[in-house]
């Protein structure tokens, strides 16, 4: 188990309005008591876990950047995230300069919105392929993605998610895993060129030189077998 | 609220992928503000993303890069969590337009500066980065039927307000339509309040009617 989790480090209060300052000069650590049920999730993120305890682990690296602006945490998420997203994002023919950019771009991201990060919502990974898609498309396309604002008054909300949700979403991960793995190949292409290359519906079409009808019949398919394996949850 | 009509899987994938121009994800997100369902499509999908994320191969680097990072990242400060209870719960003061609608037009419905289309009709272009689409709002009078048209591309509409019926249901607030050049379509206004719609198209709409034809270079529809 590595000690750094089980320290609480705060910054000075720095200048930012709500002082969580990323600073090197000013802080100092302090030991303090663990919540509940963080002791298990304590060791380093570590090659050949099983799906779920990787999943769980990042969760943990998430929340303690959001909770104590952990720069051990912080390093530990950057070398497991870094290297595959350089991959995901390098195969939609960026060029390695912007695929760089991306790649620190979303990272900064993920330091200033970890307090954002919500377990209930989604995995770690999912979250952070969403901030990386977000910058992506600000940073190639010049816009930011429109999106519903949750806190906003004519949104119509949803019922809270119940308290078993949390461990709920990092379960999910490994259950989606395997129902992605058992999808028919023609199935796992289209989600592939969908989320790696980045490609629409019509341009899949195009590519594979498929009618449009038959790659919207393998999307609805796939998402159909998905939602079934998920269950009553979603 | 009862949604009815959901955006197909394929949309919400292009979306939740990131690969959704700005024309089309404006109205996709202004049904998704409306429709906690689809939200939770999204998620789904987006986990997916997740998924792939976590099985894509890469070189086992570490470390590259980290010390760029450190120099963006000093001084900087972590966003907060919106605290609870800033929204307005007051009931009757919700905006008619959701985000990201409300912040593209600048306004709610009631400073909206309508242009007219005649027959009683109103259109206000919303302003986007990406410009391989048309983003409207359209108001046709409560009753009142829009003339015949067919599409000569794609065509979403999301219902704001009132509701609008054709051959193919009916449709009322946070009700998304995906038209294409198969559908052939009298929209119809119901009765009671205007209805108001986001529409987005790729391509001019092609009335059947000659005089609305003649007259559609001036309206700009």
């Amino acid at each position: 188990m590595n000690l750094a989790y089980q320290q609480f480090h705060k910054t000075s209060p720095g200048r930012a309005i709500d002082g969580r300052c990323f600073s090197f000069g000013s802080s100092r650590r302090q030991s303090v008591t663990l919540g509940r049920g963080m002791d298990i999730f304590g060791g380093r993120m570590t090659q050949g876990g099983s799906a779920e305890d990787e999943a769980l682990r990042a969760r943990r690296l998430l929340i303690a950047i959001g909770e104590s602006q952990d720069r051990l945490a912080f390093r530990d998420l950057f070398d497991a995230f870094a290297p595959r997203l350089r991959s995901f994002i390098g195969s939609r023919g960026t060029s390695p300069d912007m695929v760089e950019e991306v790649v620190q771009e979303t990272f900064v991201n993920i330091w200033r919105k970890a307090r954002l990060y919500d377990p209930s919502k989604a995995s770690a990974s999912t979250w952070v392929f969403t901030i990386a898609r977000n910058v992506r498309i600000d940073l190639l396309r010049k816009i930011n993605r429109p999106v519903p604002d949750m806190h906003d008054p004519a949104l119509v909300a949803e019922p809270e998610p119940g308290a078993d949700q949390v461990i709920e979403r990092s379960q999910e991960a490994a259950r989606l895993k395997q129902a992605i793995a058992t999808l028919p190949g023609e199935q796992q292409e289209v989600l592939r060129m969908a989320f790696i290359e980045e490609k629409t519906h019509a341009e899949i079409s195009a590519q594979l030189d498929i009618p449009l009808g038959t790659i919207k019949s393998r999307i609805r398919l796939a998402f159909g077998r998905i939602r079934s394996e998920l269950g009553d949850n979603r | 609220m009862n949604i009815n009509h959901h955006p197909s899987d394929e949309l919400l994938l292009d979306y939740a992928a990131g690969s959704l121009r700005e024309g089309w994800s404006i109205a996709i997100a202004t049904h998704l503000a409306l429709c906690p369902h689809c939200r939770n499509q999204v998620d789904v999908m987006e986990s997916i993303g997740g998924c792939m994320l976590d099985n894509i191969e890469s070189p086992s680097m570490t470390g590259q890069g980290y010390d760029d990072l450190l120099h963006r990242l000093e001084g900087l400060p972590q966003e907060a969590p919106a605290a609870a209870g800033t929204v307005s719960e007051k009931t009757g003061d919700r905006p008619v337009f959701p985000e990201p609608l409300r912040g593209y037009l600048g306004c709610d419905l009631d400073s909206v500066r309508w242009q007219r289309l005649g027959r009683g009709a109103y259109q206000v272009l919303v302003p986007t980065q990406e410009n391989d689409s048309v983003v409207r709002l359209l108001r046709i009078p409560a009753g009142r039927p829009v003339p015949a048209h067919t599409h000569g591309g794609l065509e979403l509409t999301v219902v704001l307000q009132g509701a609008f019926s054709d051959a193919t249901g009916e449709f009322g607030r946070g009700d998304i339509q995906e038209a294409d050049e198969t559908l052939q379509h009298q929209p119809h206004a119901a009765p009671g309040a205007d209805c108001i719609c986001l529409a987005v198209t790729d391509a001019p709409l092609q009335f059947n009617s000659l005089i609305v034809r003649m007259l559609q270079p001036i309206l700009n529809i």
